[in-house]
This record gives C-alpha cells, sequence and structure tokens, in this order.
C-alpha cells in the first residue's frame, strides 16, 4: 500500500456533471431576487399564529374542568386519511406536495426513528432554493398512541445525540412547546455556534395530534441564536399547527432531562401552605365565543402558559426563583386569543425577584430586536407601555411585517405574579389600541390575587 | 466580482473544491451538487463574495455545510438530475488506490477527515484548518495526529484496531 497521506495530497477527482458558469450565475440571480421578496410572507403567519391559539392552548390537557366536548376533535381512529384539503404547504408557495414520506432521512446520531413507518397515509411538501428550504411530512399512524410513540422516539433520539458522540454533526438541542407550538422542536446547529451567514441551522419541529404527526425542517441561519429559528419556524406552522388540532389532541412528549427552556418547578416540599395556588375563578367574565369555533379551557393547572415564551431569544420567565404553583385559564375565538396565568412563588419577596427579572427580560428586548436570518422567517417586535404602576409592566409582541400581536399585561401582588395576555389582528403601529381592552380583563382577575398576600386587599 | 472575475474563478475552482469536498463526504456526486450550490450562492451574494480574502475557502465550507446536512441528502435521494448540467468528463474508471483511500476516510470520524482534508490536500497551514473549522490550533494538531495514524491502520492489511479513530 502505497503512503496514504501522499495520496491524500495527490487526490484530485474530476468532475463528471456541472453547470455553465452563465447557468450558475443565472440561478444565483434568482435566488437574490427571491430572497429580496421573501419577507413579505411574514404576513400571513402572524394571522395564522391568532387563528391557531386556541388549539394550541388544549396541549397540556386539563385536569380539574371538564374534558372538551368530543366535537372538538374527530374521533381519531375513524380517519383512514388525510383530509384532502390539509394544508401542507400553507405558506409555502411553489412548493411540491406530494403523497410520499419526505422525513424518512431524520437522523440524530445514527438513529432514524422516521425511517421504518408504515403510516395508513403521508402527505409531504417540499421547498427549496436559496434561503428557503423546508420539507413538511404529516403520517397517519393506527393510532394516537403511535403518534405519540414516534414524536417520543424522535425527540428521545435527539436528546441521545450530544456532543462528544462521534456520530454527531452539530450540536443538538431539544426546545419544549409553548403557547404557538404545543409540540416539540429539535434544533442542530451545524456551525456549531459559529456566525454564518449560510443556512447552517436546522429546526425540527414536531407534533403529533390523535394519529397525526407532522414533521418538519427548516434550514436557517440561526448559529449561536437557535432560539430565533425555533420561535420563527413555530410561527410559520401555526397554520398547520391549528390543522392538527382537526385530526386529534396535540400529544405534548415527555422530558428525560432537563430543558433549559423549561421552567422547572420548586420541590414539592416548598409547595404547601402558602406555596399553592388557590383555586381561582380566571376564566370569570370570559365571552363565550364556541358558535364562532371558539373554545374556554381551564382553570388548569396544566395548560400551556407563558413559562416557556421567549423574548429575544431569552425565556421571559426566569429560572430562579422557582414558581411553587400555577392555574391558567384561556378563551379563544376567530382571530383572538386570551390567556390569564397566575404563578405562585413561595413568598413576596421571591414573587418581587421574578417580576424584575421578567421586566429586565423585556426591557432588553425593546425597542425593536428582530429575529435573525433563515428561511420565510417573521421577526418579531417588541414594544414596552408605560403602566403607571412599579409592580405591572404592558408589552407587545408583534410580526415585524403584516397582522398578529399580542399585548400582555404582568403584574405582581403578594406571592404572585399575575400575566393576561390577548393576542388579535395587531400590527405594531395599532397594538396600542387593544390597551384597554386588556385593562378591563386585568380588573377582573387582579382582585383574585388578594387570596394570594398576608394581609388581602 | 464581476461576471468575468466570477467565471475564471468558477472555471478554476470548481474541480479542485469538488475533489476537496469529495475526499471529506466520500460521495463524489453528492460533491459535486454541494459545490454546484454553493457557487450559486456565491453568485447570490457577489457583494460580500467580493470581499472575501479567500473565496474558495466560503465555497469550500459552504459546500460542506450543505453536504453534512440530512436534508440535502433526503433532497438528493428525490430529485431527478438537472437537465441544465453539462457531462465535462467521462467517469474516470475506479483507481484501486484511489477507492482504498476513500473507503478508508470515511471511517474516521468527520472532524479528523475535514482536518487531514484542509491540511494535506487543500494544503492550509494549521492556523487556517483551525480558522475554518472553528476550533483552537491544539486541537487540529490532535486530530491530524490522530487521523493520520488512524488512516495508515485502517490502509495496512496487517494493522491492528483502529483506536486512533476517536473522536477528538
Amino acid at each position: 500500500m502505497s503512503d496514504p497521506i501522499r495520496d491524500l495530497e495527490s487526490f484530485a477527482t474530476t468532475p463528471t456533471v456541472r453547470l455553465d458558469a452563465a447557468e450558475v450565475r443565472r440561478r444565483g440571480d434568482a435566488r437574490r431576487r427571491r430572497r429580496n421578496v421573501g419577507g413579505t410572507v411574514a404576513v400571513a403567519v402572524a394571522v395564522a399564529v391568532i387563528a391557531s391559539t386556541g388549539a394550541v392552548l388544549a396541549a397540556g390537557g386539563d385536569d380539574r374542568s371538564d374534558p372538551p366536548p368530543a366535537t372538538t376533535s374527530p374521533t381519531p381512529s375513524v380517519l383512514e386519511q388525510i383530509p384532502a384539503d390539509f394544508p401542507i404547504a400553507a405558506g409555502l408557495e411553489g412548493a411540491e406536495v406530494s403523497r410520499t414520506a419526505a422525513m424518512e432521512g431524520l437522523d440524530y446520531c445514527g438513529t432514524t426513528p422516521l425511517g421504518d413507518l408504515a403510516p395508513r397515509d403521508v402527505r409531504s411538501a417540499a421547498l427549496s432554493g436559496g434561503e428557503t428550504s423546508e420539507i413538511r411530512t404529516v403520517y397517519l399512524l393506527p393510532d394516537p398512541e403511535s403518534a405519540a410513540k414516534v414524536q417520543q422516539e424522535v425527540v428521545d433520539a435527539a436528546r441521545r445525540c450530544t456532543d462528544g458522540d462521534p456520530r454527531d454533526s452539530g450540536t443538538v438541542a431539544v426546545h419544549d412547546g409553548d403557547a404557538a407550538w404545543p409540540g416539540v422542536s429539535i434544533s442542530e446547529d451545524f456551525a456549531r455556534g459559529a456566525a454564518s451567514a449560510e443556512p447552517s441551522v436546522e429546526v425540527v419541529n414536531l407534533l403529533a395530534a390523535g394519529p397525526a404527526l407532522l414533521v418538519t425542517s427548516s434550514y436557517g441561519s440561526w448559529s449561536g441564536d437557535v432560539a430565533s429559528g425555533v420561535l420563527d419556524t413555530r410561527a410559520q406552522l401555526a397554520t398547520l399547527a391549528a390543522a392538527m388540532s382537526g385530526l386529534g389532541t396535540p400529544s405534548t412528549p415527555g422530558t428525560e432531562q432537563e430543558d433549559p427552556l423549561l421552567l422547572p418547578e420548586a420541590p414539592e416540599s416548598e409547595k404547601v401552605g402558602q406555596g399553592t395556588v388557590p383555586d381561582l375563578d380566571l376564566a370569570q367574565g370570559f365571552v363565550d365565543m364556541s358558535a364562532d369555533g371558539g373554545e374556554q379551557l381551564g382553570p388548569s393547572a396544566q395548560l400551556t402558559g407563558i413559562d416557556r415564551t421567549l423574548v429575544c431569544g431569552q425565556p421571559l420567565l426566569a429560572q430562579q426563583p422557582l414558581p411553587t404553583g400555577r392555574l391558567l385559564a384561556s378563551n379563544s375565538g376567530p382571530e383572538f386569543l386570551e390567556l390569564r396565568q397566575v404563578i405562585g412563588y413561595r413568598d413576596a419577596d421571591a414573587a418581587k425577584q421574578a417580576f424584575t427579572e421578567l421586566f429586565d427580560t423585556v426591557s432588553a428586548c425593546t425597542p425593536k430586536k428582530a429575529g435573525r436570518g433563515g428561511a420565510v422567517m417573521a421577526s418579531r417586535v417588541w414594544q414596552v407601555f408605560g403602566s403607571g404602576d412599579p409592580d405591572s409592566v404592558v408589552f407587545a409582541d408583534t410580526a415585524a411585517e403584516g397582522l398578529g400581536g399580542s399585548l400582555y399585561r404582568v403584574s405582581r401582588k403578594g406571592r404572585a405574579l399575575l400575566v393576561v395576555m390577548q393576542s388579535g389582528e395587531w400590527s405594531t403601529d395599532t397594538i396600542g389600541g387593544g390597551l384597554s381592552d386588556l385593562d378591563r380583563s386585568n380588573a377582573v382577575v387582579a382582585p383574585m390575587l388578594c387570596a394570594m398576600t398576608e394581609q388581602g386587599c | 466580482m464581476t461576471e468575468e472575475e466570477f467565471d475564471a474563478f468558477y472555471d478554476a475552482s470548481f474541480a479542485r473544491v469538488t475533489s476537496q469536498l469529495h475526499a471529506m463526504i466520500g460521495d463524489r456526486d453528492e460533491a459535486q451538487e454541494c459545490v454546484q450550490e454553493a457557487f450559486i450562492r456565491a453568485w447570490s451574494r457577489r457583494k460580500q463574495l467580493a470581499d472575501l480574502t479567500h473565496p474558495e475557502a466560503w465555497i469550500r465550507t459552504t459546500a460542506y455545510r450543505l453536504a453534512v446536512s440530512r436534508w440535502r441528502r433526503m433532497r438528493l435521494a428525490r430529485r431527478p438530475p438537472d437537465r441544465a448540467l453539462h457531462e465535462v468528463a467521462p467517469s474516470a474508471g475506479p483507481d484501486e488506490n484511489r477507492v482504498a483511500l476513500i473507503a478508508a476516510l470515511r471511517q474516521l470520524p468527520d472532524s479528523q477527515r475535514r482536518a487531514l482534508v484542509l491540511h494535506h490536500l487543500c494544503d492550509l497551514p494549521v492556523q487556517q484548518v483551525a480558522e475554518e473549522t472553528g476550533v483552537p490550533v491544539g486541537t487540529v494538531k490532535a486530530r491530524l495526529h490522530r487521523g493520520r495514524a488512524a488512516l495508515t491502520a485502517l490502509l495496512d492489511a496487517d494493522a491492528g484496531p483502529t483506536q486512533g479513530a476517536a473522536h477528538v
């Protein structure tokens, strides 16, 4: 055998095919033109976020209220095929749609949990080119348990694929769901945090709902800031999330290890006496919008709230101090969502600290800081409004372009934080018009927190 | 970068970068596709490209990242051949040493393989390999040392276990 290093030094491959230089330039020019108009795609996304949120909030189930009526989702076992109008290509103009699987190659350190699936039906959409590269597949599996199991297997494979594994290609992280995405997301940063103008981060979003499992892959330039990629891609999938809820109840994967974006709770020893959140009627005054397809959920400790909401890539609620309890209620309707959430702490000092952390996080993200890079992304704009109360902050999150935004009021009283959030068809310029409704809703529930003060109100 | 400059750059670099990527990923066809795509992206960003000191390094890095992505591999598996591609050379017959070398390289961890190719095939000094791969110089040296040892062992018919091929 000859010297391998000398062989390597003289290694040469003669390419067998290539494009003419003029064709390379023509395609490059087309790519640049597409990139320049890509920002307009965000418009539809923001509206879709609002439309989908009712279903989104069903993610965590409800351990205090009655289960939702059976009519809110079809009976999964009778679903034999994916509905013909399932919007698999929503927001992906020009995508190739097929009835084949396109995510079977999903690979985390040699494990391909989607490789041998035998779905009853499958639908895919793929769009690639320049800064837009996205693949989506929805699998219809035999039953909800199968869909949840496959979703969990993907998450488990990703969690096992950590730096140091000789088969890993990038830095893998698992991101739990939030109010906009009741499933789970997995990011893999092939540039390992290095600045890169090229798409070097893949975000895989998974959502199991009934017997259906949606798996998507998006590439973007989020290296070093994968949280933005997760946020952007979830926003892009809002229409699909809503459509998935029509196929069954979302299933949230379990957590094998601590997720940096997941807010843990204090030890059980602290969740006694004053540490608990009383059974407050957080749904008081909600307008019934069920006739228009809306839904009220809660009060419940299990609903998805703002715990994992990211503000400029940072969790809205700090890791410390740890909350000792939570209670939520939500009300959704066409293009409207309201969320009320009470977060309890061990004492007033802890609640004050948590409020200060939240205030600092929100303030640091304003007046404007858009997300970075990536395929057809939706940049967010955060604004802080004066509340006139040192223990309260009002802020807004809107799409940088187009309609769709949320208003938040977070108040500290006693040993609790109260969050009132309303989402609607607002823009960055118009969202201030929603402040009066936000205040009215806050006024309904704020007195309830007197139960979480030492002296009462 | 003018059209003429880009065309000259493309003509001069395409085969060379394809060879380098082939050695890195072990698949000539995929290397060709990824390098092709990298050049398209380069032209779409030609203003930035003109500012780069080493545009070929940008092409190589971009092509490598495309290659390591599963998305890229999946698309390649499904996509029909591009009708605009021109055959520029008949496929060369298998050369025993080259086949063996590629087979051995594919058994190395990605990090060692990339370091070896950048240093020995791309002729980059260790410092530049470190910059291109984003790791310290010491790490590159370790990868080169272990990679060379592993490669030699893999290609030696009498060699024992390839204990040198550990991930660095």
